[in-house]
């Protein structure tokens, strides 16, 4: 009977037991999006030698990573940084990093520039990746005078840019006592002489900035240029007053990615750009503005004719699905009339055998872009579920009653038929 | 004088059978083991409601904490809550029932308790939402809804929000019905869809059978503020 009794127990226990049975369950396509932001201080092309300034990019992924670059100056290491993180919780930094940006060796006499910097960070916190990167350059310093006095020496000034400037050496001989006169026939050196400039651009430009962040709800990417000031032909005699002042505003271009529908939102902020023109004796200072999309010259027809473009910003989906924005920035070339190959008074031979260009300095300012995009997660279909009758909730009282007999059943047996007690 | 004779032996009846058998070892053998087999097999079958409870509340702990968890929250907004996973707590004041139900009303699905018949609307929304529960087994929550009568309020919370049905005086897609009322386990009537916001409960009738259905149907009354 003990046997009987032990037997009893093993039974049920085994049967509770086996009563814990897991469920299987399915795989869906998961979820994936990408949030990437650029930005670019100052891309400048100097008498045919390029050089870009000032870059960062972010970028975070579904894939648990979160990237950031930024640089100074691509071609100076010190003046890089990189960020990178692939796991839950880290966070890397990596700031600070300045040097002296490294131009290409023909324009070093008549460029300098000041530092430029970049920091980067990453990280991926509760899931949610984000990155951020700066880069930078303080200024840039054209003194390229002496080239521009050598190579125009035999041209004209022009009628009209004599009208113009008439009233700035007058300034200029009330201050320094001098008596310079010049007239259409005389030539830009001479002008550039009487000008008393010993710089042909200062620029100040602000940083370029990439940040990317995500949140169970959306993942927002921006970038976003601070602009700077250009000042032109500063005049030593009057206290280094610019003949040309052009203020670039910021510029900023952003997209949003929504998580729950699958739908990105692009904006964007081109620059706002003013040229401030001096005022000099007889006459007054003043400010033009110049719209998104719209092209203002500066001292038309002279050879210091020089062409502001502000770029309107856009957007548009790739082949991929992604929505970019893009604050297309302002381009400015600068004395367009000069009409002479400063390359070849440089002594630098053609780049790539291309014609030489047209102005004496190229710079492209205040580029921002960004995009975003991705993919909602499916699941699997389901077929419908065809019911014939309302669920099954209940109906088995007749289990315990079967086992009671089975029980009763068993005992009897193994006392009567086999004699056990 | 005459010998007196013994009885001879009977050679029929249950006394032979046990006698033949006590004698005969393969038979003993095979009759211990039957035996045995009987009486597992019948406490295994006595214990069956218990097992079901025990399962259930287990499952149940698991399917709470899965309610709560940020992952089922953006799942049910996505609309992609898997046969099985819970979808919603439904609590009845009125007969004790606080329970979390389960997407789906197959067999495996409602060993939680209650499950969710997948085309009906999710809980709170436009439409007949119905739930199918257990009567006598797995927790048995709907054990008490033949109790339940018209007025009685029961109230359902999702990862995302909640809301307060009322039960109907009479049935809103089975016309000219009491509440509760009965029907054949294969009127669908009862899961139809409706143009306002209706909540139906199902369950097996009467206790212990299978034969009929037992069916609550509640009107929408109020919404309920997520759950934090």
């Amino acid at each position: 009977m003990r046997n009987f009794r032990r037997v009893g127990a093993l039974g049920l226990t085994a049967f509770v037991a086996s009563a814990f049975v897991a469920g299987s369950a399915r795989a869906d396509t998961p979820e994936v999006f990408l949030g990437q932001a650029t930005g670019q201080a100052l891309h400048l092309n100097v008498l045919g030698l390029e050089a870009t300034l000032g870059q960062s990019l972010a970028k975070v992924q579904s894939a648990l990573t979160a990237e950031a670059n930024g640089a100074g100056d691509l071609a100076v290491l010190a003046s890089t940084s990189t960020a990178k993180a692939t796991q839950n919780g880290q966070t890397v930094n990596d700031p600070n990093k300045c040097a002296t940006p490294a131009l290409p060796a023909a324009v070093a006499s008549v460029l300098n520039a000041g530092l430029g910097c970049s920091t980067s960070s990453a990280s991926i916190v509760n899931g949610a990746p984000a990155a951020h990167s700066e880069g930078s350059v303080a200024s840039i310093d054209l003194s390229a005078n002496n080239v521009l006095k050598s190579a125009t020496a035999n041209l004209p000034i022009g009628q009209t840019l004599d009208q113009v400037l008439t009233p700035v050496l007058d300034t200029i001989n009330k201050v320094t006592g001098q008596t310079i006169q010049l007239s259409a026939t005389d030539s830009i050196s001479d002008l550039l002489n009487a000008l008393t400039t010993t710089q042909t651009l200062a620029v100040r430009l602000g940083k370029s900035t990439s940040d990317v962040t995500s949140s169970p709800a959306k993942v927002v990417s921006t970038g976003t240029d601070a602009g700077g000031q250009i000042d032109i032909l500063p005049v030593g005699a009057l206290n280094n007053t610019p003949l040309a002042s052009i203020v670039i505003g910021s510029a900023k271009a952003s997209v949003a990615y929504d998580r729950a529908t699958g739908k990105s939102a692009p904006s964007w902020d081109p620059a706002i750009v003013t040229v401030k023109l001096a005022s000099f004796a007889g006459l007054p200072a003043t400010t033009l503005s110049v719209a998104p999309g719209k092209t203002q010259t500066l001292f038309p027809g002279t050879p210091l004719e020089s062409t502001i473009s502000v770029a309107d910003g856009r957007s548009f989906t790739d082949a991929n699905g992604a929505v970019h924005a893009v604050a297309d920035g302002v381009s400015l070339h600068l004395f367009k009339g000069l009409g002479v190959d400063l390359g070849s008074a440089l002594g630098l031979a053609a780049v790539n055998g291309a014609a030489a260009p047209t102005y004496a300095v190229a710079l492209d300012l205040a580029h921002a872009e960004a995009l975003g995009g991705g993919a909602l997660p499916t699941a699997t279909p389901v077929a419908p579920v065809v019911l014939r009758d309302l669920p099954r909730t209940g109906g088995t009282p007749w289990l315990p009653i079967v086992g009671g007999v089975m029980a009763l059943v068993a005992y009897l047996t193994r006392r009567y038929a086999l004699g056990r007690s | 004088m005459t010998t007196p004779t013994q009885p001879v032996p009977r050679r029929d009846g249950i006394g032979f059978l046990v006698t033949a058998l006590r004698n005969r070892p393969r038979a003993r053998l095979a009759l211990s083991i039957l035996s045995i087999l009987l009486l597992v097999g019948g406490i295994a079958l006595l214990a069956y409601p218990f097992a079901t409870n025990l399962y259930q509340d287990r499952l149940q702990q698991r399917l709470d904490r899965q309610l709560a968890s940020p992952t089922l929250r953006q799942a049910y907004k996505e609309r992609r809550v898997q046969t099985g996973d819970s979808l919603t707590r439904i609590k009845i004041p009125a007969i004790g029932v606080d329970t979390v139900v389960v997407e789906g009303t197959s067999a495996s699905a409602l060993r939680a308790g209650a499950g969710h018949y997948p085309n009906t609307p999710l809980p709170c929304e436009t439409g007949n939402v119905a739930i199918a529960g257990h009567r006598t087994t797995y927790g048995k929550p709907f054990a008490n809804v033949d109790q339940l009568k018209p007025g009685d309020t029961i109230e359902l919370d999702t990862p995302i929000g909640g809301c307060v049905y009322r039960i109907a005086a009479k049935g809103v897609t089975v016309p000219n019905t009491g509440m509760p009322f009965v029907v054949d386990k294969s009127d669908l009537r009862v899961i139809d869809a409706t143009p306002g916001k209706v909540l139906t409960l199902t369950s097996c009738h009467p206790k212990g059978s299978a034969s009929h259905r037992i069916i609550i149907q509640a009107v929408w009354e109020k919404d309920l503020p997520p759950i934090t």
